[in-house]
C-alpha cells in the first residue's frame, strides 16, 4: 500500500487526524495488559486484539507520519504523538509478542515520520536477543555497505 | 460448488483473482454471516475510557458488542442508541453497495476478505467517506467493521497475499 500523498493528505480533517491518534493511543495504553493475557488468550482472542487495537491504529499510524512531515499537526497532537511513539518503543517486547513488531517496526516510524526524531531523551528499550537475531542480516547488510 | 469458505482460502492460495460469478457467491455468503460473538477481554484503558461515557465494561463481552460498543462512544461513528443488529444491517448494506470493493488476503495468517464500499451513515461526529468490513474464511463470521478514509488507512504489512478483486 502506498503511502499517500500530499494531495491525499489535504483530503484528511482535523477529525480524521483525532480518531487516527485516538486509535493510536488505545492500541499503545492497552497493549501492556493485552501482552500480560496473550499467554492465556486463545487464537481468536489473540486475532480480535491484533484486529481491534492494532489494526485500526497501524495503518493510520503511517498516514500520521506523513501528516506530522507535512505539518499537518497541532504542537499539542505532536507532543502526544512522540509520547505514544515512546511509549510504543518501550514496550516493543511486548509489541513484538501481540502484533509482530521488531526493531525495523520501531525504524518504520522513522521513515514515516515522527516528531520523536527531534528528542534527545534516551529511551530504554527492552528487547529480546532472539528478535534481534532474526533482523541481524538486514542489520549487518547496513553496515557493510558503508565505505571504509 | 465450491464452499464459500475454501473458495476464499483457494483464491488467497493460488493468488487468483475471483470471476464475477464467483465474487457474487462470496457476497451473498458475507452478507448473512453473523458478526464475531465469542467472549473477548476488554483492557482496562479501554474499560476506563467507556467509563468516562457512563458505561461500563464487564471484564467480559462478546465480540460484538466490543465492537459496537467501541464505535458508538470511542470512534463516535455511529449514533448513541445503535443495537448490535441495527449495526449488522449497516455492515450488510455496505457489503451488498454496488461499489463495493472486495479483497482477499490473510491476516496474521488467517484467510479474510475485506469490503470497502461508500458510508450510508451521515451526521455523527466520527463519519467517514467509507465502511470497511472484515470477514474470516476460518471462524465464518465478520471479524470488524468501521467507517475508514480509504485504502491507506486499512491495510497494514501485516496484511499478507494481498490482492484487489474489484
Amino acid at each position: 500500500m502506498n503511502v499517500p500523498d500530499k494531495l491525499r493528505l489535504s483530503t484528511y480533517t482535523s477529525h480524521h487526524i483525532e480518531s487516527f491518534l485516538r486509535n493510536y493511543e488505545l492500541m499503545v495504553k492497552s497493549l501492556p495488559e493485552v501482552a500480560e493475557w496473550w499467554p492465556g488468550m486463545d487464537d481468536f482472542e489473540r486475532q480480535h486484539a491484533r484486529t481491534a487495537y492494532f489494526g485500526e491504529a497501524w495503518a493510520p499510524r503511517r498516514v500520521l507520519g506523513a501528516l506530522y512531515r507535512a505539518g499537518r499537526l497541532t504542537a499539542e497532537q505532536e507532543a502526544e504523538l512522540a509520547a505514544l511513539d515512546g511509549e510504543l518503543i518501550q514496550h516493543l517486547d511486548e509489541a513484538h509478542l501481540c502484533y509482530g513488531l521488531n526493531f525495523q517496526s520501531v525504524a518504520q516510524l522513522f521513515t514515516w515520520g515522527t516528531p520523536l526524531a527531534q528528542s534527545d531523551e534516551i529511551i530504554r528499550i527492552s528487547i529480546r536477543p532472539r528478535t534481534l537475531n532474526e533482523i541481524a542480516p538486514a542489520l549487518a547488510a547496513i553496515g557493510e555497505t558503508v565505505p571504509v | 460448488m465450491m464452499d464459500v469458505d475454501a473458495l476464499i482460502i483457494e483464491l488467497i492460495e493460488s493468488d487468483r483473482r475471483a470471476t464475477d460469478e464467483e465474487l457474487s457467491q462470496i457476497v451473498a455468503h458475507v452478507a448473512q454471516a453473523p458478526f464475531a460473538s465469542r467472549l473477548v477481554r476488554p483492557p482496562r484503558w479501554w474499560r476506563d475510557a467507556l467509563a468516562r461515557h457512563g458505561i461500563t465494561m464487564p471484564g467480559r463481552v462478546s465480540a460484538s458488542e466490543a465492537h459496537l460498543l467501541k464505535r458508538i462512544y470511542y470512534d463516535q461513528q455511529w449514533p448513541v442508541g445503535t443495537t448490535t443488529d441495527q449495526f449488522v444491517t449497516d455492515l450488510q448494506l455496505a457489503i451488498r453497495h454496488l461499489d463495493v470493493r472486495i479483497w482477499t488476503y490473510e491476516y496474521f495468517g488467517e484467510p479474510c476478505i475485506g469490503l470497502l464500499a461508500p458510508s450510508h451513515i451521515r451526521g455523527t461526529p466520527g463519519a467517514k467517506p467509507y465502511i470497511f468490513v472484515a470477514y474470516s474464511a476460518r471462524y465464518g463470521t465478520l471479524t470488524t467493521g468501521y467507517q475508514a478514509t480509504g485504502p491507506e488507512t486499512i491495510f497494514n504489512e501485516k496484511h499478507q497475499r494481498l490482492t484487489q478483486h474489484r
